[in-house]
């Protein structure tokens, strides 16, 4: 296990500061966070390329905040590769093994290989190689030492979308059969879902929440959090207590909310969540507003409808429900959403 | 005025020979937008030609008597002198410029501008305010001279001053190379070595270093060919043993031109063939290929 106390360092006037996590053995854990963040840095830190000024990190309840690189075992990818451009393919998986004075190297490099499917790229030079096949020899280089850990910094993030998925299922398969810990940064919120056992969330070198992917899809605790994963449709309002729900006063309407707040909040609603229909119907769903179209865009695979309820609702729809629902600007419509849909928090 | 005394003379159609046949070249198959170009490599040419009439005309009038120079015994040992000296200055100046240089490249300190200025003075120093500056120094009253001279090692009209005087000049260049070439290598090689088990000694010299070879084989080069050339430190330290630059010009004021002019074709003979060599060593095919 990782634990990590209270971490902080400062790089001119960029700050990593009150970082605590722990972080299970065999777990896949994603740091998400716009760019400049302070993700790669805190790899970084972790790597122990820099040591914290402050706070401690642990492994396995031993502590290595002062130790240096070569002595943690952890290995590491950047996004942009970092191969050794004097070395061939072979060489630069080799290298850690060389250096530690490994034997059986040869069959070693062509069983890691064959797993990342570069052997026949072995006599290559970097140089001469795609972006994917660098990102795979990279995570070969890291994974020859078997490292108990390993720290990838947006391994996906400098090649196409088609690469970086085939990328993305390959590491999931080698998560499962390697069973190391995966420490893993990201700024892409699909990327950080599909693989993260847990997310944490972080701006401008602070984490903002920690959670399995569902709370940090559904129930974010901060209005950037919300807004960084695309929440959509944040309000705020008064909540007061009712009977099983909190109903929230946005002004207009109400808003029923299974969540149990009390006075000023911020509420969301994911705009998959929410249904739309002719006439409201009997459901579970607490929420029935009838309003109009004010907006319908075309998002390549779904369309995203503002419905104005008293407040713009944005909901995503399949093109089907367009026709369906024969939707155009001005049309009256329900939207329906459970009262469990809508999330609450203080800020 | 002088330069265009010099270029009249037979020079003149010459130079318009060469102008006019790379004027031809150019139109031949130029596009309008490229006729800056033409302009420009014409005036570039003058320089060009600058550097090459002289040396070419020196060469071409003492080829006939080049052989009087290889047969005289005092002109091979000069060239010999300047070569070895070269050698050791070079060497020396690799041994402390690549540390130097490595950590100019990846440290920023407090002063660190001085030192880059430092390193960079001796091109700007007359050379025999620098020969003078390395006599007080290193004479056998000296700071560095007098410990030096008790464990046997002069410098005044000895060997190891004309090393000394090569190696002040020919730090920068060194320096200057090897630097450029760490500057280019991404630390973060370093930290990726450092993750698979290496020091930070084994990731210099398993990653690093082998990554500036080329710059570490031209700021040689350079090196060599800027102590080869220097005259005016070592006629100031150490006249004696001649080196090829010192001997010529004691011919040259001693015995005449004429005298002198074999000897110095000599010399520009051999210098010019082990730059052409180690240039295109260090340029022909990158030693490793870049991202």
């Amino acid at each position: 296990m990782i634990k990590i106390e209270d971490i902080a360092r400062s790089w001119g006037d960029f700050f990593l500061s009150d970082i605590s996590l722990n972080i299970d053995d065999g777990e896949y854990f994603v740091v998400l966070g716009p760019t400049g963040a302070g993700k790669t840095l805190f790899l970084e830190l972790l790597a122990g390329f820099y040591e914290p000024e402050n706070g401690k990190i642990y492994k396995d309840d031993v502590e290595i905040t002062q130790l240096p690189p070569q002595k943690r075992g952890f290995g590491f990818v950047y996004q942009d590769y970092m191969l050794f451009p004097h070395l061939n393919v072979k060489d630069n998986i080799a290298y850690g093994m060389k250096i530690n004075g490994k034997s059986d190297i040869d069959r070693k490099v062509d069983e890691l290989a064959k797993k990342v499917r570069v052997y026949d790229l072995l006599k290559r030079k970097p140089s001469t190689l795609s972006g994917g096949e660098r990102q795979r020899v990279a995570i070969a280089r890291a994974l020859a030492l078997e490292p108990d850990v390993l720290l990838l910094d947006e391994p996906f993030g400098s090649v196409d979308y088609q690469t970086g998925e085939t990328l993305r299922d390959m590491m999931i398969d080698l998560h499962k059969s390697l069973r190391c810990t995966i420490i893993q940064v990201t700024h892409n919120q699909e990327e950080a879902v599909i693989l993260g056992d847990r997310i944490a969330v972080m701006k401008d070198g602070k984490i903002k929440q920690v959670g399995n992917p569902e709370d940090i899809m559904r129930k974010p605790r901060s209005k950037f959090v919300a807004e960084f994963v695309g929440t959509g449709n944040i309000f705020h309002g008064t909540a007061e207590r009712k009977k099983d729900v909190s109903m929230v006063n946005l002004g207009d309407i109400e808003i029923a909310s299974s969540h149990d707040f009390h006075g000023d909040v911020t509420l969301t609603i994911r705009p998959e969540d929410i249904i739309l229909a002719e006439n409201t119907f009997e459901s579970s769903a607490r929420n029935n507003f009838k309003g109009k179209v004010k907006e319908l865009n075309d998002r390549g695979i779904y369309h995203e409808v503002v419905v104005d309820i008293g407040v713009p609702l944005v909901v995503y729809v399949t093109r089907q429900s367009i026709e369906t629902l024969n939707l155009k600007k001005g049309k009256e419509i329900w939207t329906i959403f459970k009262a469990s849909s809508v999330h609450l928090f203080k800020e | 005025m002088i330069a265009i005394l010099y270029f009249l003379d037979l020079w003149v159609p010459l130079i318009f020979f060469f102008g006019f046949s790379l004027i031809a070249l150019y139109f031949f198959g130029v596009k309008k937008e490229d006729i800056t170009f033409v302009i420009f490599s014409i005036l570039g040419m003058f320089l060009v030609l600058f550097i090459f009439l002289p040396l070419a005309e020196l060469m071409i009038d003492a080829l006939p008597e080049l052989s009087r120079a290889v047969e005289d015994p005092n002109t091979i040992n000069a060239i010999m002198v300047s070569m070895t000296g070269a050698f050791v200055a070079t060497l020396i100046g690799l041994i402390f410029g690549v540390p130097l240089a490595y950590t100019l490249s990846r440290k920023d300190f407090h002063g660190k501008n001085l030192v880059e200025g430092l390193i960079d003075l001796p091109m700007v120093v007359p050379h025999t305010v620098a020969g003078i500056a390395l006599l007080v120094i290193f004479s056998r009253k000296g700071t560095l001279g007098e410990p030096l001279s008790a464990a046997g090692i002069n410098f005044v009209d000895a060997f190891p001053g004309i090393v000394v005087a090569m190696l002040f000049v020919s730090i920068p260049f060194i320096v200057n190379q090897v630097r450029e070439g760490f500057e280019d290598v991404d630390p973060r090689l370093e930290l990726v070595a450092m993750s698979l088990g290496a020091d930070r000694k084994k990731a210099f010299f398993t990653v690093s270093l082998p990554l500036v070879k080329r710059n570490l084989l031209s700021g040689a080069v350079m090196g060599w060919a800027r102590a080869i050339s220097e005259f005016g430190a070592i006629a100031v330290i150490a006249f004696y043993p001649h080196t090829a630059p010192v001997y010529i010009y004691k011919v040259f004021t001693e015995v005449g031109l004429r005298a002198a002019q074999p000897i110095a074709a000599l010399l520009l003979l051999i210098t010019l063939s082990i730059f052409i060599i180690l240039r295109t060593v260090t340029k022909g095919g990158s030693i490793y290929d870049k991202d």
